[in-house]
C-alpha cells in the first residue's frame, strides 16, 4: 500500500499544481523559513558590493562609488593582512587536530573507567564548560594566567620567572589552544563516546580468549570501530579553518599579542567597527573569506565521498 | 537485542569488578580525577576570589581556601540595578526568546525531514549557501536598522528564529522516525500539519527539550547582538553587562569627578558567579538531554 | 486537550512574531506627542543617568524638549561609534575619544563623508561657548576649511592653561622619611632619585617582587620620558626628517635605562609585574603598599581615586598619613629639568549627526550655553536654589539636608542630576572643581600646588614637554592613517620584551628597520615637502 503511495507521488505524470496542492502544508510550514532566511541571510549579501566601492556611510551601499578593485588591491598589498592570514590558518588548523586528539582522549578515558558513578560524575563536569560563554571564560582566563594571577604565582613559588602568558605571543598561542581543549574537549567526547558504546561486547570477549591485553583491545578494537565518524568529524571540521573562533579571540585576547591571535575576523570586525578604517577593505577580506571557504567545503567534501562517507552537500 | 547485550555486560562487569581492577584502571582514574580538577579549579578559584576582601586576594599567591570570608562583593552584585535588569533581559530571551526560536526552528526541521515536496530542495540549498556566504557586518546592521530591531529587545529574537544547526538536529530526528506512521495518518485523512502535531511532535518531545535546552543555553549566554545594537542600558543581557564589567577601565581614559568606576576582581569573579550558577545548579539534571541532541546529530549529520 | 494547548501556542507565537516586528518600528519624528523637539544624545559620561529626575525634567519644560540620553560602555566604546557611523544610524549628538591615534583621519573622513553637522560660524548667540572654546588648546586643528564640526571636551584640570599632563610619579613619602632618603618638597635630582629607588629596592622588597618602581602599564617605561625627544612613534631628526622615534640615540640611552631598571640589570627598580597586561594591576599594586613609586595620569579623578584606594589600608588611617602615602613627586631628568609628556587639555568631543535639522542644533546649543551660565553652573553644580541649597547674604553656599544626603564617612552622595550629566557635553568641570562638594579637596589642593610649581619650573626654563609635532601628529596620509595605530601597539610591545630581555638589540632595532616603517616614514617625509 505505502508503496504504491510513495511510487504514485513520485510519477512525473503529476502536474505542478497537483504537487503543490499534495504538499501545501508541508509548504505552508516552509514558508516561514524561506522568509527568514531571505530575509537575514540573502538581503545582507548585497552587501558584498562594498567590497568594491569607496564606502560612505551617508550614500550607502547604493550610492556609494565604485572603485573596482582598490579595496583588493589594498588589502593584498597589506603586510598585515598576510600576518592575519596566517595566523587564521595555524589558529585554526593546530585547534582542529589539538581537539580532536583531546576529545578522542578524554572518550577513551571515560570508556575504559569502570567506576560507574566516578564516570558518570566526571563527565558530568567536564562536559559543563561547554555552555559557558567566553565572556566567562575570558575572565576566568585573565583572572589564572596574568602576571600576577594564581598560576603565575605557583610559577613563582616554585623559584621560576614568571611566565608572561597573556602578553607572549606562544605562551598565548598555548593559552588559546589550552582554553578551547578546556572548553570542547569533554563535550567533544560525547560522539567518540557514543560510538564506542556501540561496539559488540562480543569483540571484546574474543579479544578476551585471546588473551590481548587492554591497551591491544584499544588498539585493534575500540580505534578502529570510531574511526569512520572521526575521519568524517576531522574532514568536516577542515572546512571551518578559516573561521578559528571570533568568540574565543575577541574576548581573550589584547593589542600586545594581536600579531599572533588576530584572525580573519576579528580583524574584519576591527577594520569595521573599531578603527574606522575604509569598510570596503573589511568587507573585501569577507569576501575573500566567503570563497575560500566556500572552496574548501567543496573539496572536503569531495574527499569525504571519496571516502565512501555521505558528504554535506 | 542490543539493550539486552549491554544488560548482560554490565552484570559481568559488576561481578568482576573487584577482583578486575588492574594497575591500568588506577592510572585512568588518576588521569581523568585530574581533568575533572583541571575543570573545576578555576570555578573554585573564582569562587574564593568572590569571596575574599580585596586584600587577601593581593596578599595571598595562591588562595587554596578562604582566609577571610566578605559577602561585600555578592552584596555589591546584589544590590546592582544595571545587573538585575540585565538579568531581566536575559531571563525574557531565556523563556519567551527559546519558545520563539523552538517554534520556527521544529517547524522547519519537519518540513525538511519530510519527503519529497515542491521547494524542499530549493529551501535546503537556500540553506546550505547561508553557511557559507554572508553579507558582512555592516548591510547586517543596515538591515537590522531598517527592520526597526535595533535598539529593541526583538534583535537579540528575531534574528535567532531559526538556528541552522539546531534546525538540522531537529531533521535528523524526525527523519528518523518510522516513516509508515505518515503514510497510515494520511490514509486516515490527516493533514501534514494534522500529522506533524499529532503523530511526530509528541513522538519528538524528548528531541524538542534537547533542542530548547541548546537555545536556552545560548540565550543565557548571548551578548554579542546586545553589543552591537542595543544603546539603551535597561536593554542590555546580563553577558554585555558582564563583559563590560571585565574589561576594566583605563587609566588613561579622563572622567569628571564622581563618575569613575573601578572594578576589582572580587566583584568581578562574584558577577561571573551571579551568571553562572543558574545553569550550574540546572546542568547536572538536564545533561542527558544534551548528551542525547549532540549524538543523534552528529552521527546522523 | 493536549492538541488544544498546541495549537493555541501556534497562533500566539505566529501573533506574537508579527507584533514583535511591528511594534518596535521606531519613528523618527522631529517632536513627540507634547510637542516637544525630541533629542538623543550619547556620552560615555552619562553612566547610570537616563533621565526622569527632576532637573532634567525643568531643563526639557524650560527648553521644550524631550531628552533621551545614552551611555557607551568604556570598553566597546569604538564599536559604539563606528558601528553607527559606518550605519548611519547615529544619535542626534554623540561623543568620542579624540586621542585614539589616528583619530585625525576619521575626523576628515566623517566631514568629507557628511557623517558629522558644523558649529554655527557664529557664536555671538552662545557667548558662555564661544568663551569656552577659547581655551581649548589647538583648537585650529579641529577647523576644516574654516568651519568647526566639534566641541572638544575641556579636561578636569583645573587650571586648563597647562600645556602638558598630569602623567606624572606619586610616591610612598612615609618610606622615603622611614628610610632617611626624603628631600624636601619631594624634588628630587636624578641622582636622589636613584638612591631613592635603591634604599625602596634594599628595604622594602616583599616576596621576591621589587617594589621600588611601577608604571601604569600603558605608561611603561616612564622613565624613557627623561631622555626621548618625541613622545610616540614619530621624532624629527637634525635635519628636520621625521624618524622612528624609537631609535633615536637619545631613545635607545633611555631604553638602555629601563632594561637596566627592569630585569636584566643589577638594579631592577621595576618589579617583574611591569610585564603584566592587566589594566589597572600596577595600581592594584600600589594601593597595596607594594610599589614605593608610581607613575600615573594623575588627573583629579584618577588621583582621587588613588587616594580614595590607599586610603582603604588599614594602616593609614590619618590624613596625613594618607598624604605621605600619595605625595607627588617631582623629578630633575639628569639634564636638571622636569620632563612632561605634552598634552591637549580635552579628551574626547561631542559631535552632531548631520542630519538634524538647524533648528536642533541651535537647541543644543542653547542648553549647552545655559548651562555654562552662571544660573547653569548652579544648577548642575548644586541643584534648585532653596531646596538643595541657599545662598547667604555673603554668597557663600550652604547645602541642605533635604536635597544632599551624606554617606557614613560624611562625605556628600552623588545624584542623578541631569543638568550636571549634560554639562559633560561640553566640559568635565574644569571650571567647577572648587565649588563641586563632590571634589575630594584634599587632592585638588595637592594637585593645584604641584601645577603651581611646574608652573615656576617652566617660567624658569626647567621643563621639557614632550610633544608631536601638529604637522606631522595630524597628517592624514593613507599609511600613516593605516598602520601607525598598529606600529604604536607593536613598538610598546617590542620595548617591553627588550628591556625585560626577552628580545636582543638586533631583533628590537630591526623591528624599526622594516618595510613597513620605511614606508610610512617616506610618505610621511614626502607629504610634509609639499
Amino acid at each position: 500500500m505505502n508503496k504504491v503511495l510513495i511510487a504514485k507521488r513520485n510519477k512525473t505524470t503529476y502536474n505542478f499544481k497537483k504537487k503543490v496542492n499534495h504538499s501545501k502544508y508541508l509548504i505552508l510550514m516552509g514558508i516561514p523559513a524561506v522568509v527568514f532566511y531571505f530575509i537575514f541571510n540573502y538581503i545582507p549579501m548585497y552587501g558584498i558590493l562594498i567590497a568594491f566601492k569607496d564606502y560612505y556611510p551617508k550614500k550607502g551601499i547604493m550610492g556609494s562609488p565604485w572603485n573596482n578593485f582598490a579595496n583588493f588591491k589594498t588589502i593584498f598589498s597589506n603586510p598585515e593582512f598576510y600576518t592575519v592570514l596566517r595566523n587564521t590558518i595555524i589558529i585554526g588548523f593546530f585547534k582542529i587536530i589539538i581537539s580532536f586528539v583531546a576529545a578522542i582522549l578524554v572518550a577513551l578515558l571515560l570508556n575504559e573507567i569502570r567506576m560507574r558513578i566516578f564516570k558518570k560524575t566526571v563527565q558530568t563536569i567536564v562536559t559543563f564548560p561547554h555552555f559557558l560563554s567566553w565572556v566567562v571564560i575570558g575572565g576566568f582566563v585573565a583572572n589564572l594566567f596574568s602576571r600576577t594571577g594564581a598560576i603565575n604565582n605557583l610559577v613563582n613559588l616554585a623559584g621560576h620567572d614568571r611566565i608572561e602568558f597573556m602578553s607572549n605571543g606562544k605562551f598565548f598561542i598555548a593559552l588559546i589552544f589550552t582554553s578551547d581543549v578546556w572548553k570542547e574537549a569533554g563535550w567533544s567526547s560525547i560522539i567518540y563516546l557514543a560510538t564506542m558504546a556501540g561496539i559488540s561486547p562480543e569483540l571484546y570477549e574474543a579479544a578476551d580468549i585471546d588473551g590481548a591485553t587492554r591497551l591491544q583491545k584499544i588498539g585493534h578494537i575500540t580505534l578502529p570501530a570510531i574511526k569512520p565518524t572521526a575521519v568524517l568529524l576531522l574532514i568536516l571540521s577542515v572546512g571551518g579553518i578559516l573561521s578559528a573562533g571570533f568568540d574565543q579571540i575577541i574576548n581573550l585576547y589584547n593589542p600586545l599579542v594581536y600579531n599572533v591571535s588576530d584572525i580573519l575576523d576579528t580583524y574584519i570586525y576591527r577594520q569595521t567597527f573599531r578603527s574606522g578604517m575604509p569598510a570596503g577593505q573589511g568587507a573585501a577580506i569577507g569576501l575573500f573569506k566567503s570563497v575560500v571557504s566556500f572552496i574548501l567545503v567543496l573539496i572536503v567534501d569531495r574527499i569525504a565521498k571519496l571516502c565512501g562517507e555521505r558528504g554535506i552537500i | 537485542m542490543e539493550k539486552e547485550n549491554k544488560k548482560i555486560s554490565r552484570k559481568r562487569q559488576r561481578r568482576n569488578f573487584l577482583n578486575r581492577l588492574q594497575g591500568l584502571d588506577w592510572v585512568i582514574f588518576a588521569m581523568l580525577l585530574v581533568y575533572a580538577i583541571l575543570i573545576i579549579y578555576p570555578f573554585y578559584n573564582a569562587f574564593l576570589i568572590s569571596i575574599s576582601p580585596e586584600h587577601v586576594y593581593l596578599e595571598t599567591p595562591i588562595l587554596l581556601w578562604p582566609k577571610e570570608v566578605t559577602f561585600d562583593n555578592y552584596r555589591a552584585v546584589f544590590t546592582n540595578k544595571t545587573l538585575w535588569s540585565g538579568f531581566g533581559v536575559t531571563m525574557f530571551l531565556l523563556l519567551f526568546g527559546t519558545a520563539y526560536q523552538l517554534f520556527f526552528t521544529v517547524i522547519t526541521g519537519y518540513a525538511l525531514s519530510r519527503n519529497k515536496w515542491i521547494g524542499k530542495g530549493f529551501l535546503m540549498n537556500m540553506i546550505l549557501v547561508t553557511m557559507f556566504f554572508g553579507g558582512g557586518l555592516i548591510p547586517y546592521y543596515f538591515l537590522i536598522k531598517n527592520l526597526g530591531l535595533y535598539n529593541t529587545i526583538w534583535v537579540m529574537v528575531i534574528p535567532g528564529a531559526i538556528d541552522t544547526y539546531n534546525m538540522l538536529l531537529m531533521r535528523n530526528y524526525f527523519a528518523s522516525l518510522p516513516a509508515d506512521l505518515e503514510e497510515s495518518a494520511k490514509i486516515d485523512g490527516a493533514n501534514d500539519i494534522q500529522i506533524f502535531v499529532k503523530v511526530y511532535l509528541p513522538m519528538a518531545l524528548p528531541m524538542l527539550a534537547t533542542v530548547g535546552l541548546f537555545f536556552a543555553v545560548g540565550n543565557w549566554n548571548s551578548w554579542y547582538n546586545g553589543m552591537l545594537f542595543i544603546e539603551k542600558a535597561n536593554l542590555k543581557p546580563l553577558q554585555l553587562i558582564l563583559r563590560e564589567l571585565i574589561a576594566t577601565s583605563s587609566s588613561q581614559i579622563e572622567s569628571p569627578i564622581g563618575v569613575t568606576d573601578v572594578y576589582s576582581e572580587g566583584l568581578q569573579m562574584a558577577c561571573i558567579f551571579f551568571t553562572i550558577v543558574p545553569m550550574m545548579s540546572f546542568y547536572p539534571f538536564v545533561q542527558k538531554f544534551f548528551v542525547k541532541g549532540l549524538v543523534v546529530g552528529a552521527i546522523k549529520g | 486537550m493536549k492538541r488544544k494547548l498546541l495549537s493555541i501556542l501556534l497562533v500566539l507565537l505566529s501573533v506574537l512574531s508579527l507584533v514583535g516586528l511591528v511594534g518596535c518600528k521606531n519613528t523618527k519624528d522631529e517632536f513627540d506627542e507634547k510637542g516637544r523637539l525630541k533629542l538623543n544624545l550619547r556620552n560615555l559620561y552619562f553612566n547610570e543617568w537616563t533621565g526622569g529626575d527632576a532637573y532634567t525634567d525643568f531643563l526639557e519644560e524650560k527648553f521644550g524638549v524631550a531628552i533621551t540620553p545614552t551611555t557607551y560602555s568604556y570598553a566597546d566604546w569604538d564599536q559604539q561609534v563606528y558601528g553607527p557611523v559606518q550605519a548611519n544610524n547615529l544619535t542626534d549628538v554623540f561623543q568620542f575619544n579624540l586621542d585614539s591615534y589616528n583619530f585625525s583621519n576619521s575626523y576628515v573622513n566623517w566631514v568629507k563623508g557628511d557623517v558629522i553637522k558644523a558649529i554655527p560660524d557664529n557664536l555671538d548667540k552662545w557667548p558662555n561657548i564661544k568663551a569656552t572654546l577659547a581655551k581649548v588648546s589647538n583648537i585650529d586643528q579641529f577647523y576644516i576649511n574654516g568651519k568647526l564640526y566639534c566641541l572638544p571636551i575641556i579636561k578636569d584640570l583645573s587650571n586648563i592653561d597647562t600645556e602638558y599632563s598630569p602623567f606624572t610619579y606619586v610616591y610612598r613619602r612615609d618610606w622615603a622619611k622611614e628610610l632617611g632618603v626624603y628631600k624636601e618638597n619631594d624634588v628630587y635630582t636624578w641622582a636622589e632619585f636613584e638612591a631613592l629607588l635603591d634604599s625602596f629596592l634594599k628595604n622594602k622588597s616583599m616576596g621576591g617582587e621589587v617594589a621600588a618602581l611601577g608604571d601604569v602599564e600603558w605608561g611603561y617605561p616612564s622613565i624613557t620620558n627623561f631622555y626621548k625627544t618625541a613622545p610616540h612613534c614619530f621624532a624629527i631628526a637634525g635635519d628636520g626628517t621625521v624618524v622612528s622615534n624609537y631609535t633615536t640615540a637619545e631613545y635607545l640611552e633611555g631604553l638602555e635605562k629601563a632594561k637596566l631598571w627592569s630585569q636584566t640589570g643589577n638594579k631592577q627598580y621595576y618589579g617583574l609585574s611591569q610585564y603584566d597586561l592587566n589594566d589597572g594591576d600596577a595600581a592594584k599594586k600600589y594601593y597595596a603598599g607594594r610599589i614605593g613609586v608610581y607613575y600615573e595620569n594623575l588627573s583629579l579623578a584618577n588621583y582621587t581615586t588613588l587616594r580614595k584606594k590607599v586610603g582603604e589600608n588599614k594602616a593609614i588611617d590619618t590624613k596625613e598619613k594618607l598624604d605621605d602615602a600619595t605625595a607627588i613627586m617631582k623629578v630633575y631628568g639628569p639634564d636638571g629639568k622636569y620632563h612632561l609628556e605634552g598634552t591637549e587639555n580635552w579628551f574626547s568631543a561631542t559631535f552632531f549627526n548631520e542630519d538634524i535639522s538647524n533648528a536642533k542644533m541651535e537647541k543644543i546649543l542653547d542648553i549647552l550655553d545655559y548651562l555654562l551660565s552662571e544660573e547653569g553652573t548652579m544648577l548642575a553644580i548644586y541643584g534648585f536654589e532653596d531646596y538643595d541649597y541657599t545662598v547667604d547674604a555673603n554668597g557663600n553656599v550652604e547645602l541642605s539636608e533635604a536635597g544632599w544626603e551624606k554617606d557614613l564617612d560624611g562625605e556628600y552622595i552623588d545624584k542623578l542630576n541631569g543638568a550636571k550629566y549634560l554639562r559633560y557635553m561640553i566640559t568635565l568641570g574644569n571650571d567647577t572643581s572648587e565649588m563641586d562638594p563632590l571634589t575630594d579637596k584634599d587632592s585638588l589642593r595637592i594637585l593645584n600646588a604641584w601645577k603651581a610649581e611646574i608652573d615656576q619650573a617652566k617660567e624658569a626654563n626647567k621643563l621639557v614637554v614632550l610633544k608631536e609635532r601638529g604637522d606631522v601628529k595630524w597628517l592624514t596620509t593613507t599609511l600613516k592613517a593605516r598602520d601607525s595605530g598598529g606600529m604604536l601597539e607593536d613598538a610598546n610591545a617590542k620595548i617591553t620584551q627588550y628591556c625585560y630581555g626577552k628580545i636582543t638589540k638586533d631583533a628590537y632595532l630591526a623591528n624599526f628597520n622594516t618595510k613597513q616603517w620605511q614606508d610610512v616614514l617616506k610618505e610621511i617625509n614626502d607629504a610634509l615637502k609639499k
